[in-house]
């Protein structure tokens, strides 16, 4: 089998291709405009030193992407000692209202109850979707959009997840939980809602 | 199917039955947990069979999963929409990265990168 020709690497190029891409990576999960860049400028750094080891297996954007995830994974291990459980009770609210019947309790109440999604499928082709699921997602307390985003968007495995943030099997399933309820909640009303659509 | 799902809330011996399910099943709130649990574990027998009963009554608990299903298949094709979304910048990201940013990275880069050396 010959050796696949060697890519061209070139960094600058990398900024410009996936400069844009890379830093709403980093963005979404760190929420500071500083923290992304520092991350996505360790990431291209380090792609740079060990570029010898891409094999163009993946796509170029998936190589930088992976090495810019592992690394932000890196910091989450070493700064995420502390479990903070704001976030949960700034969700806890959220999580009662929907279900505070007083004729039944702890089942839907009407108003709250999900409703009907029409045509739920055809939304995944349509841009003003998107915007409308990232402004819920961007909505959610950081901590549990960054494992929401872990966990559904890359794909990362429930045990993956908690070693990085060091948190229980327990504790990312609650979080999980939270964070599907509110994102249905927000989806339903600013997008399957709309009135005239 | 959901007018014929309907019926059970006409006949009385199904309206009695439905209601008995959802009184003597887990809540919707339970319920709601356990969807978004079945996302991450295979569900014991038991709880699935608990949540049949369940959805057998309750229409909106059975929206609910369905919803949560929905919103992984989403979460999954943003992620392929982003990584493979083409370079002509025809879809841009929601954070893109800032002018002056775009520059210190160039510049940063550009010191580092060592001159290319010859082929092996």
């Amino acid at each position: 089998m010959d050796t696949a020709p060697s890519p061209a690497l070139d960094p600058e190029r990398w900024v410009d291709d996936h400069g844009d891409y890379l830093f709403h990576y980093a963005f979404s999960r760190l929420r500071s405009q500083t923290l992304a860049e520092d991350f996505v400028q360790e990431a291209l750094l380090a792609a740079l030193r060990s570029k010898d080891r891409y094999a163009g297996r993946s796509t170029e954007r998936t190589w930088l992407t992976g090495i810019l995830r592992n690394k932000m994974l890196d910091h989450f291990r070493k700064s995420g000692r502390e479990t903070s459980f704001t976030d949960l009770e700034f969700l806890a609210d959220d999580e009662s209202k929907p279900f505070e019947n007083h004729a039944f309790p702890d089942h839907w109440v009407a108003e709250e109850a999900p409703s009907e999604w029409t045509d739920a499928g055809s939304s995944l082709d349509r841009d003003e979707f998107w915007k409308v699921f990232q402004t819920c997602t961007t909505r959610l307390p950081e901590r549990i959009a960054r494992v929401f985003l872990m966990r559904e968007v890359d794909h990362l495995e429930s045990d993956e997840i908690c070693g990085a943030l060091n948190i229980s099997p327990n504790n990312l399933w609650v979080m999980l939980h939270r964070a599907r309820m509110a994102l249905r909640q927000c989806l339903e009303e600013h997008w399957f809602g709309k009135p005239n659509r | 199917m959901n007018r014929i799902f309907a019926l059970r809330w006409r006949i009385p011996l199904f309206r009695r039955l439905a209601l008995w399910l959802a009184k003597n099943t887990p809540s919707c709130r339970e319920m709601a947990r356990l969807s978004s649990a079945s996302l991450e574990r295979a569900l014991t027998p038991r709880e699935r069979l608990l949540r049949l009963a369940h959805f057998l009554a309750c229409d909106w608990c059975l929206r609910y999963a369905r919803q949560l299903r929905f919103l992984r298949t989403a979460a999954r094709s943003l992620a392929h929409r982003e990584t493979c979304a083409d370079l002509s910048h025809s879809h841009p990201v929601p954070h893109p990265l800032p002018v002056e940013a775009r520059q210190r990275l160039k510049h940063r880069l550009g010191r580092e990168s060592p001159p290319t050396p010859p082929p092996a």
